[in-house]
């Protein structure tokens, strides 16, 4: 029994993550020793003017030479490490501490004066930086004081449009909401719900800023708006070393160096504070999986040519985002379709039905894994590796649906050619082929006045519509398969069933076997033949749709009698199932749903159980498959 | 320990008059709704159903004050909402439970101090406030020790109940509940309805509640209220508006809720996409 790896995988971003804060860790800590050390170690050799070695150039003694008072150049460049990091942070002090306070008053204030400070704040933003600082240095008056202010201010506007940028998409959250109508102060909200909420990219921008003010600092000081003599920074030395460029360049370089770093380092520290933040702190497995040898299962079917998708033992795996090891999100599954057959599958949040489907058609996303001992579609084993001629046998033999019709849909593109973009490019329609062929679609998709619509953008049609339009797009190769996941649970009812009736029509006209991915068991009862039913990662049971009410194991029982339908009881109290799914992390044992069901005995606990047939297309894996008559709101828990 | 002061001679827990909320100005303005009228009796539940866009949202962020209507009135205990709305540190009445826990709550804050955070701030010590924390859990079936623990430790059941707690932690006599367990699977949907029923008996609660599933709102309401593209179309007892619905939209809905026991069918005459099969190229 051999098991293959679809999916590689590619490098893991958290990696690089990682790797960037360390580099920027490693060298803001390096600049921060020298910045308190330098001033106290090597002041002499930085400050005392040595008339015997003016303006001497790179020496075993004086690594990048002297200037011209004598002074060691690298001690200087040291030495002005405090100066120019302390004006940096302390500008970054003063455009975030302004910047998040007026930023922040939009989500405080009312609509009024929220729209005032917005508007004032765009007027701010649209002035030139540069010119700002520039214009602020001369209000502020020459001079290291002045400089900081002038660069803080400057830059406050900046930070106040991202705080408010930020805090407006928080303070629009129900959480707010909620806080507003239970009394909750606007300082409270803001301290306690918004702006916890948006530190880690104010955070991120902060750093940069740091970064920023390093750059701006040493251009005032160039300029000789920022420190003046006897004091200086890089900007200052950078100034004066210039002048002799030709005759010392190590005197003008250095300090340039200096500046490049202290910007990298702390550029870099918020690159890799926004990566760790954007993956949520992803720790990416290293190890590779260990796949578990399992017994043939003994109702497995066998290759036969009535089945356009066979897949026996499947197993889907990603790396756990909290530890090292790998989770189990389908624990080899079989599944097979028919040619011409509906099918569905029915499951929780979390029990693996889309990664199952997505696997078994070779659309396991990044960085999913998968594995099976046989996975064929239409006579064709999907195992090896890629080739234009499987995407070809995939792209023409099977479509795919999913929940929002938006992001099927290209918004800028008319939806008649969206849905003839397959068969123009398969089977080379012309221009006027391929237009009467959209017409003829639509119209089958029963969209009113094909002619007109065709011609319409996705944003003019309405929800129902464009879901029609994508079930158009996957008719338009005439598949053996189609695989809708969710396609209807973003639908109202009315809607839903319109979209419905059209693939059981699809269906019934071309022939092509439908795989229904769904959370709710009356739709998938309304338009399949069959039905499978998935809990953490496993086919728990098997059997057609007009056996739903017979079904065998106690999760299918149990969501059946949860659900309430037209007919159920009022006011009874609806059963539910006690505790939460398994952590497909841990290492199973016995029956996943053992500890939720009020079946279970010590061999549920122990021993997995297998798969068996309890009659004619009945499968179900459960060591108490409970009879018919049981009643389903027997035990109900609230 | 707060009560809302309710006057016991108005039966009507909550009314809303010729209600019209729009947005926008001018030519561009949108009509969410329109001129809606209805009244719950103190103790009773209020099914509100519709679609997407039928604007039960908005008529309840409105009842709720997080949308200011454009002409209507809202009574609560037959005082003027606005008369009653929350201010700093005092929860009025009225209060709403959202359909997205993960989005409902902060993810920052534990479960305690959410719940701690709609507990009046100045009456209580810090000892009580806690005590009633952990009353609250035991209200909505939570166990004690999740109280430290954050919204991201929690499954969306968990996080739903958490929500519920807050909800009542000011003791309102009206509750909204907007699409409480859309966002729930089905496993725990039944229990949340359960507690919703419970909550009804044991604390008197009058509730608003809406959603798009027609049978979850069977389920649970006294009275059904449908609205489509803004208006309030029907209304009535449950068990009535659904057996013999009178407007033509409910007819609709009714008809569309899915029926395990009824099978969708071809029709064989539509001819619909045999031209795919047939002559794939026309």
């Amino acid at each position: 029994m051999h098991a293959t790896i679809l999916t590689r995988r590619r490098r893991l971003r958290g990696f690089q993550a990682n790797t960037i804060a360390i580099v920027a860790i490693v060298m803001i800590g390096a600049i921060t020793l020298t910045a308190v050390l330098a001033p106290v170690l090597i002041s002499q050799s930085a400050n005392s003017p040595d008339t015997a070695a003016i303006l001497q150039g790179p020496s075993a003694e004086h690594w990048l030479g002297t200037d011209n008072l004598g002074r060691d150049v690298l001690a200087r460049v040291l030495y002005a490490t405090r100066l120019s990091l302390l004006l940096a942070l302390g500008a970054t002090a003063i455009a975030g501490s302004c910047g998040i306070l007026i930023g922040s008053l939009p989500a405080v204030l009312g609509r009024a004066g929220g729209r005032a400070v917005t508007t004032a704040l765009n007027m701010a933003v649209a002035f030139p930086g540069l010119l700002l600082v520039l214009f602020l240095a001369v209000i502020f008056g020459v001079g290291a004081q002045g400089a900081m202010l002038a660069v803080g201010f400057a830059q406050a506007p900046f930070f106040a449009r991202i705080t408010q940028t930020l805090t407006a998409s928080v303070a629009g959250k129900d959480y707010v909401a909620a806080a507003k109508l239970l009394g909750v102060g606007p300082a409270r909200i803001l301290g306690r719900y918004v702006l916890p909420n948006v530190a880690e990219p104010l955070l991120v921008n902060l750093s940069v800023t740091i970064g920023q003010s390093l750059l701006v600092f040493s251009g005032l000081s160039f300029l000789g708006l920022g420190v003046q003599s006897p004091d200086y920074d890089w900007g200052r030395m950078l100034g004066e070393g210039l002048t002799r460029i030709y005759s010392a360049p190590a005197a003008a370089l250095a300090p340039g160096i200096a500046v490049v770093i202290a910007g990298l380092a702390f550029n870099l520290a918020g690159d890799g504070l926004a990566k760790s933040v954007g993956s949520g702190n992803a720790r990416l497995a290293t190890a590779r999986p260990v796949f578990r040898q399992r017994a043939q299962s003994a109702t497995a079917p066998g290759p036969h040519a009535d089945l356009v998708l066979s897949v026996r033992n499947l197993e889907v795996r990603f790396p756990a985002r909290s530890s090292s090891g790998w989770v189990r999100a389908v624990n080899g599954v079989d599944l097979s379709v028919s040619r011409g057959e509906a099918v569905g599958v029915v499951g929780e949040s979390g029990s693996g039905k889309s990664l199952m489907t997505a696997a078994a058609v070779r659309m396991l996303p990044y960085p999913g894994l998968a594995s099976a001992d046989e996975l064929a579609f239409d006579g064709v084993d999907l195992r090896g590796p890629d080739s234009p001629a499987l995407q070809r046998h995939l792209g023409t033999g099977i479509s795919m649906i999913f929940q929002d019709p938006m992001n099927a849909l290209n918004p800028s593109l008319r939806v008649g050619h969206q849905v003839t973009e397959a068969p123009r490019f398969h089977r080379r329609l012309s221009r006027t082929q391929a237009k009467r062929f959209a017409i003829a679609l639509l119209d089958a998709l029963r969209i009113p006045r094909p002619e007109l619509r065709a011609g319409q953008y996705p944003h003019e049609y309405s929800g129902g519509m464009r879901q029609r339009s994508v079930i158009a797009m996957g008719l338009s190769v005439t598949p053996q398969l189609i695989v809708a996941d969710e396609p209807t649970t973003a639908l109202d009812v009315t809607v839903q069933r319109q979209t419905l009736q059209i693939l059981k029509q699809a269906q019934h006209d071309t022939g092509a076997a439908i795989l229904f991915i769904s959370h709710d068991l009356a739709v998938v009862a309304q338009l399949c033949d069959r039905v499978l039913v998935m809990y953490a990662g496993e086919i728990v049971e098997e059997l057609p749709v007009t056996r739903l009410s017979a079904a065998a194991h106690p999760y299918t029982r149990a969501l059946l009698a949860a659900s309430p339908d037209m007919s159920t009881g009022r006011g009874a109290p609806l059963a539910s199932i006690p505790g939460v799914p398994p952590q497909l992390t841990d290492e199973r044992r016995g029956c996943s749903f053992a500890p939720r069901c009020r079946f279970a005995t010590e061999e549920c606990r122990t021993q997995t159980p297998p798969t068996v047939e309890l009659d004619e297309g009945r499968r179900v894996a459960c060591f108490h498959p409970q009879p018919a008559t049981t009643s389903l709101t027997q035990g109900a828990h609230t | 320990m707060i009560t809302s002061e309710v006057p016991t001679s108005v039966p009507l827990a909550l009314e809303v008059r010729e209600l019209d909320v729009r947005f926008g100005r001018g030519r561009r303005a949108t009509s969410a709704v329109q001129n809606v009228s209805l009244s719950i009796p103190r103790g009773a539940l209020l099914g509100l159903v519709g679609e997407s866009g039928s604007g039960k949202s908005t008529l309840a962020r409105a009842v709720a004050g997080l949308v200011r209507p454009t002409h209507g009135d809202i009574l609560i205990h037959g005082i003027p909402a606005d008369r009653q709305r929350s201010r700093r540190g005092h929860p009025g009445p009225l209060q709403m439970v959202f359909q997205d826990p993960s989005s409902s709550l902060n993810p920052r804050l534990t479960v305690g101090q959410a719940i701690a955070d709609a507990l009046p701030r100045r009456s209580m010590s810090s000892a009580t406030r806690w005590a009633e924390v952990l009353r609250l859990l035991d209200v909505v079936s939570l166990h004690r020790a999740l109280a430290d623990r954050r919204p991201a430790d929690l499954s969306g059941g968990q996080r739903q109940r958490v929500a519920i707690a807050r909800g009542l932690a000011p003791r309102p006599s009206v509750l909204v509940c907007d699409e409480i367990t859309s966002a729930l699977d089905v496993s725990v949907q039944g229990a949340i309805l359960n507690l919703i029923a419970d909550l009804r008996r044991e604390l008197a609660l009058t509730i608003l509640f809406i959603s798009h599933n027609l049978a979850v709102v069977r389920h649970v309401s006294d009275e059904i209220a449908v609205m489509h593209q803004g208006a309030l179309v029907e209304i009535g007892e449950a068990e009535s508006v659904l057996r013999s619905p009178q407007h033509e939209y409910t007819r609709s809905l009714v008809a569309a809720v899915p029926d395990p026991s009824d099978p969708i069918r071809p029709q064989p005459s539509s001819g619909g996409f045999e031209f795919l099969v047939d002559s794939p190229i026309p």
